[in-house]
């Protein structure tokens, strides 16, 4: 009897503990480092892990965020998607190929090193230069693709020379940060993504690889764009940029104060995040295409009857009205109706399962062929829409998901026939979107598409000064696209932002990033 | 409730009641069954329903645990709207946990608003509208974390009205069988009390003496196989009761043709069966006999005693035998020995049953025995006493003498009062002395029943010694040495009897030589048992009288024969030869034993031993009077003697006592006087013997008109007299003659005191 009330008081004792320990583990109450107590802290969700931190590489869209908040470049965009200038001073043309761009005198980089012409130089040649990345090529190389030279004119001017006359070169600087040389050149591309120097607002405090980057106020910030008012240090104190992967995650994080902002939101989730009073829900038109590429060098899907009988057999309607509760629109082709050089002629491909059957059927499409479906974690639902329709036009199909696309993954023994993806076009333009996804080789070009005219218009486009021809060229371009049908054309979805109603001063960016210099956090909620 | 039920069912046939008590049960059986099922039915279904909503619910929340769906509106909205297709289903809500906001609701207004956790499912109650409701609760988990909370509510309605229609559908598959198993009971019922009516009907044929009718009833089955064994029973039963009227018969001839008388009587004495003969016997038939009393057949002395002797006893002891007189239809009697007994009925009624013998002839021929004994016996007293007679007349003689010279000198001295009253108590004395001399042959010439009382026999004794004195010479000398006062049962006359034999014996023995007769009495003590003459006695206490005289004694040989009737020693004109045989029988009908003792030339000694009762005599019940003034009164007497100087005396004496006295010379003039008005006396005292209306007579008519009149009869004449007698009458006092004057002063004033 003795030993049993011992025995059940231990047992008490014990839980008691341990309940204890992880109420205070788990429960934000208990421990400091509470939001309230974050100190001038702001954290972002993101939707993608935090690796490559190298703006020479290819980037996804949370990168791109996080580098932007850490590196500027010599131009950038105000919120009129304007160009500015950022880290230069001005610009101008010298002659059709040259581009003379003067440098802000006493930019500092986080590691104290004063912004030269010397940094310019070294962070565009990494990019278009072959080889230019200690030896191995920037697979950004394509966004200078008219890049032929620089030159440092002095210590604060550099000349930009271009293969062909290129309007587009100051937007296509605002996609390239500027790396410090001597730093860069000490600790190479791997040191630098452990901890990357920029001239950006935020500097580097520490990376939990995958998960978190810790950022804080850069003390000796020039302050940012003059064109971009107000110019000065940023607010925020620290600055974490959050990796979760589960949206449902994040919108339970900023309900429950965890995090301050988180993007990229499903439109099916803003009227719960619009129930919260705490929680303001910022809108943007939308900066990504939602495609799936179809493997056009793989029989059968080299036959176009076929192409366009998979573009027949989606509701691409259906979905935007179903799944995007109307928040997006379906796409004609590639580019996204605010883009520069939009077609507004093209009607997206109708939704006519007996036609698609027909078509199939006249081309010869074996029925029994399961169509292989890849895709990556933030597609699958695409994926799984796509399929329930070939399933109505009675092609069955399998869908695998994969977390990268690797080069050797693509062409005709690639094992996939579908790759459904999205590619986002932060610059708002048909060179954003046309040259990587349509342009022979293009960087994001998984269909293997080629096309001798369009490469011929993209050409074109990009060789001329006169907008309207450029407009021209992309709408032509747009025209073939459409007939060739690379891909299932899908759909548009305007962005959302979730953000805590202390956030203040927040907007996110018509290119779809997301800028925290001027953003500030108030103690209390109106 | 009990008693109204048995009322109503007492009255009912066989078949109502086998109906009811059929269809009653079955009734209530399907009743209970039909409610079990229908309970079981809608626990079934209850929890049938609960499973399967909740099964749904799990499915739900299975599909709300994704990530994809969790804050997706649109889905969640669908997903609840699915719900709604659920018959049973009422309302849904998802609640985000995190701030207990209602992310979906089927009543989309309240998408949106905070919920109390606790009070959410009052809210989700409400829309219940009354019906019977109950929830369903699952946590959405995702990744191990709580995210929202899916609170359902259904109803149960759906459940209820398919019990409900079940209930309908029961209550008509009941009613239907409680139809149909009426119609079978009915049936059945019909079957089975059939054939038994018919067997009620067949036995009342049976018990009305036909033993020839047979229930037809032709089937295999229970009833069939009743009524076989029913008829069977009646061919056994006829052979039975056949037997039974053999039997009866003959034991009717035994009991008719016995001699005896055989009899069953109740308890107050109805005859209830008698035999034929014992019937004829007092001159009636067996049948005239039954149903009456057996008083009627008595006489009235016998009546009166019927139930005191008769029934009390029998009822007391359960058996009672004796003799009894019952007078024929010619008003004879017959003397009947009887022994009943105390027999008992299986209903608890009890009767006396018995058997008696006519033993009239054998009671007559005792009597006629007896009255020649008497006879003899008077024959012998009257030897005795003219033996006697000499002597006493010599008493006689000598008391008149003396009675004479006193009266004689009293007239001499009649101037002399002192004198003459000297001379006079002489002349009372020698009176006395004569009449206690007639007292005591009186006593002994008496011819009465033997009575046996308790006595100390030395009173007796000492009375026949004294007449003993006075009729034997003086040559014989009488020697007393009585020194026990010892009680025996004995009757003082046999006693009297048996003393004046064996001393007249003893003085014819010693007539010639004269001698001594001693004659004494004690007590002694026999420590064992020994032979006497007469048989065994047994140890223990006796009174020992001896007589002894110096006579010429007997051989051994005459000693044998001294006992024999008629036998004797003396010659004829000295005896009947009847004496020692007559002290034999004395002895005998005392219980007592006798030894004899003689040799020739030695005298002869008598040892009688009388049983003691006890050791002292009692001292006599014989008024013994102290105190004269007690004996004064006032009241009225009536005398009736015809005896004029005994009249006069009486009411000198009465008169001296305060008494007023009215005399009368014969009973016919004094019951003329009394029925005058018969309360002027307040007591009356009676001669028995006169002429004309007797003592008795008297004293009858008198208590006739007043009952309570205290009547004193006095009587000289012992035989036609005895105290039972006059009790019999209500006579309440029965004085014998002659007269003591205070023992009948002192009765008279007891009896008017209420003493008697």
């Amino acid at each position: 009897m003795k030993n049993f009330r011992y025995f059940v008081f231990r047992r008490v004792f014990w839980s008691s503990i341990f309940f204890l320990f992880t109420y205070c583990v788990y429960n934000p109450l208990c421990l400091a480092s509470d939001s309230d107590n974050r100190n001038n802290q702001l954290v972002v969700c993101v939707n993608q892990p935090i690796i490559m931190l190298d703006p020479a590489i290819h980037r996804s869209r949370t990168i791109q965020i996080i580098l932007k908040n850490m590196l500027d470049s010599l131009t950038t965009r105000d919120a009129d998607m304007k160009i500015v200038p950022q880290l230069a001073e001005s610009w101008k043309l010298i002659d059709d190929t040259s581009w003379e761009f003067k440098l802000r005198k006493g930019v500092k980089f986080h590691n104290n090193d004063e912004l030269t012409a010397e940094d310019i130089k070294f962070s565009l040649e990494r990019i278009f230069k072959e080889g230019g990345m200690e030896g191995t090529t920037s697979p950004r190389k394509g966004l200078l693709g008219s890049v032929s030279d620089i030159c440092i004119a002095d210590r604060y001017t550099v000349i930009i020379k271009t293969k062909t006359p290129w309007p587009i070169l100051p937007l296509m600087l605002s996609f390239h940060e500027i790396v410090p040389k001597k730093y860069m050149a000490k600790v190479g591309s791997e040191g630098f993504q452990s901890h990357p120097v920029g001239t950006g607002p935020f500097k580097f405090v520490r990376l939990e690889k995958d998960q978190r980057i810790f950022l804080e106020r850069f003390e000796n910030y020039y302050g940012g764009s003059s064109a971009i008012p107000p110019v000065q240090k940023p607010p925020l104190k620290s600055l974490v940029f959050e990796y979760v992967s589960s949206k449902s995650k994040q919108i339970r994080m900023l309900k429950t104060k965890k995090c301050d902002i988180i993007s990229h939101i499903d439109p099916n989730a803003v009227p719960i995040l619009k129930m919260s009073p705490q929680i303001s829900v910022l809108t943007n038109p939308a900066t990504r295409s939602y495609l799936a590429d179809i493997n056009c060098r793989k029989p059968p899907f080299n036959d176009l009857r076929i192409r366009q009988a998979l573009n027949y057999a989606v509701d691409m309607n259906k979905i935007v009205t179903q799944i995007l509760r109307g928040k997006g629109i379906s796409l004609s082709t590639v580019l996204l109706p605010n883009s520069f050089g939009y077609n507004p002629d093209l009607k997206p491909y109708a939704y006519d399962p007996e036609l698609s059957k027909k078509m199939l059927s006249d081309a010869g499409f074996n029925s029994n062929h399961t169509l292989q479906i890849r895709c990556n974690k933030d597609e699958v639902q695409f994926a799984n829409i796509l399929a329930s329709f070939f399933i109505q036009i009675g092609i069955k199909s399998k869908t695998s998901v994969v977390e990268f696309r690797k080069p050797s993954t693509f062409g005709k023994s690639a094992s996939w026939d579908i790759d459904v993806g999205s590619w986002g076009d932060s610059a708002l333009d048909a060179v954003g979107i046309i040259l990587p996804k349509l342009q022979t080789n293009g960087r994001g070009n998984y269909s293997g598409y080629s096309n001798p005219k369009v490469d011929s218009l993209i050409a074109k486009a990009e060789g001329t000064f006169d907008l309207n021809f450029r407009k021209i060229c992309y709408q032509k371009i747009q025209e073939i696209v459409y007939q060739d049908a690379p891909m299932i054309f899908g759909y548009a979805k305007m962005e959302f932002y979730g953000v805590r109603k202390e956030v203040k001063n927040f907007s996110p960016s018509g290119s779809g990033m997301m800028n925290m210099h001027d953003v500030f956090i108030t103690k209390e909620v109106e | 409730m009990i008693r109204l039920f048995n009322s109503f069912f007492r009255d009912r046939s066989l078949f109502v009641k086998f109906l009811v008590f059929s269809i009653i049960p079955i009734v209530i059986a399907i009743l209970f069954l039909s409610f079990s099922i229908l309970n079981f039915q809608k626990q079934v279904r209850i929890e049938r329903e609960k499973e399967r909503t909740s099964l749904l619910i799990s499915l739900t929340t299975l599909t709300l645990s994704n990530e994809f769906v969790i804050y997706n509106k649109g889905l969640l909205d669908n997903i609840l709207d699915d719900l709604k297709n659920d018959k049973s289903f009422i309302c849904a809500a998802i609640v985000d946990l995190t701030d207990n906001r209602i992310l979906s609701h089927t009543d989309h207004n309240r998408d949106g608003s905070v919920v109390d956790g606790d009070h959410l499912l009052d809210d989700l109650f409400e829309h219940g509208n009354g019906s019977e409701v109950y929830a369903i609760n699952k946590e959405i988990i995702i990744s191990g974390e709580k995210y929202a909370g899916l609170k359902t509510v259904f109803s149960l309605d759906e459940v209820h009205q398919e019990i409900i229609e079940m209930k309908g559908y029961f209550l008509s598959i009941a009613l239907i069988a409680v139809v149909l198993g009426t119609l079978c009971l009915f049936y059945l019922a019909k079957v089975i009390t059939n054939p038994i009516q018919a067997l009620v009907n067949q036995t009342k044929h049976i018990g009305s003496g036909n033993f020839d009718s047979r229930v037809v009833y032709e089937s295999k089955d229970i009833i069939g196989q009743l009524a076989r064994e029913f008829n069977k029973m009646v061919v056994e039963l006829k052979h039975k009761q056949q037997l039974i009227i053999d039997s009866e018969e003959k034991y009717r001839d035994l009991f008719n043709n016995i001699t005896d008388f055989v009899y069953m009587h109740d308890l107050d004495g109805r005859i209830l069966n008698i035999n034929r003969l014992a019937a004829k016997s007092l001159g009636y038939e067996a049948k005239e006999l039954i149903g009456r009393n057996i008083q009627e057949f008595m006489s009235n002395y016998d009546k009166a005693t019927f139930i005191d002797v008769f029934l009390s006893p029998i009822k007391r002891d359960g058996y009672r035998e004796g003799i009894l007189s019952l007078l024929t239809k010619e008003g004879d009697k017959r003397y009947i020995e009887y022994k009943s007994n105390l027999l008992r009925q299986p209903q608890d009624n009890y009767y006396i049953s018995g058997s008696g013998h006519d033993i009239t002839d054998r009671m007559r021929a005792e009597r006629e025995l007896k009255k020649v004994e008497q006879q003899l016996l008077q024959t012998q007293k009257l030897e005795t006493i003219g033996t006697l007679a000499g002597g006493i007349a010599h008493d006689f003689n000598n008391i008149l003498s003396s009675i004479f010279g006193y009266c004689e000198l009293a007239q001499a001295t009649i101037d002399n009062p002192r004198k003459a009253k000297r001379n006079l108590e002489q002349v009372l004395k020698g009176a006395q002395r004569a009449a206690e001399l007639v007292q005591q042959i009186l006593t002994f010439s008496r011819q009465t029943e033997y009575q046996k009382s308790p006595i100390a026999i030395y009173l007796e004794i000492n009375e026949t010694l004294k007449l003993i004195r006075s009729s034997i010479p003086s040559t014989i000398k009488i020697t007393k040495k009585l020194r026990s006062r010892a009680m025996v049962m004995a009757d003082p006359i046999k006693i009297h009897q048996l003393v004046m034999n064996l001393c007249t014996n003893a003085y014819h023995a010693m007539r010639k030589t004269g001698g001594t007769i001693t004659v004494s009495l004690e007590d002694i003590e026999i420590s064992k048992s020994k032979y006497m003459r007469g048989g065994k006695i047994h140890a223990g206490k006796y009174l020992k009288l001896e007589i002894r005289d110096t006579g010429h004694g007997m051989d051994e040989k005459t000693i044998e024969k001294v006992f024999d009737p008629y036998y004797t020693t003396k010659t004829v004109s000295h005896g009947t030869g009847l004496g020692l045989a007559l002290v034999e029988a004395i002895v005998d009908e005392h219980d007592s034993f006798l030894e004899i003792f003689s040799k020739p030339g030695q005298g002869t000694i008598f040892y009688i031993y009388f049983p003691i009762i006890k050791e002292k005599g009692i001292i006599s019940t014989d008024l013994k009077i102290k105190n004269d003034a007690r004996l004064k009164g006032n009241e009225t007497i009536m005398i009736v003697d015809d005896e004029k100087d005994i009249r006069q005396f009486l009411k000198e004496f009465f008169n001296s006592y305060g008494y007023q006295i009215y005399l009368f010379e014969n009973g016919m003039n004094a019951l003329e006087t009394f029925k005058t008005d018969p309360n002027q006396f307040d007591i009356i005292l009676t001669d028995m013997t006169m002429p004309g209306l007797t003592g008795d007579k008297l004293a009858k008519q008198v208590l006739k008109i007043r009952p309570e009149t205290p009547v004193i009869l006095f009587s000289g004449f012992y035989e036609t007299m005895s105290e039972t007698k006059a009790a019999e009458l209500g006579i309440r006092k029965y004085i014998k003659k002659p007269i003591e004057n205070l023992e009948l002063i002192a009765a008279v004033r007891k009896i008017l005191d209420g003493e008697f």
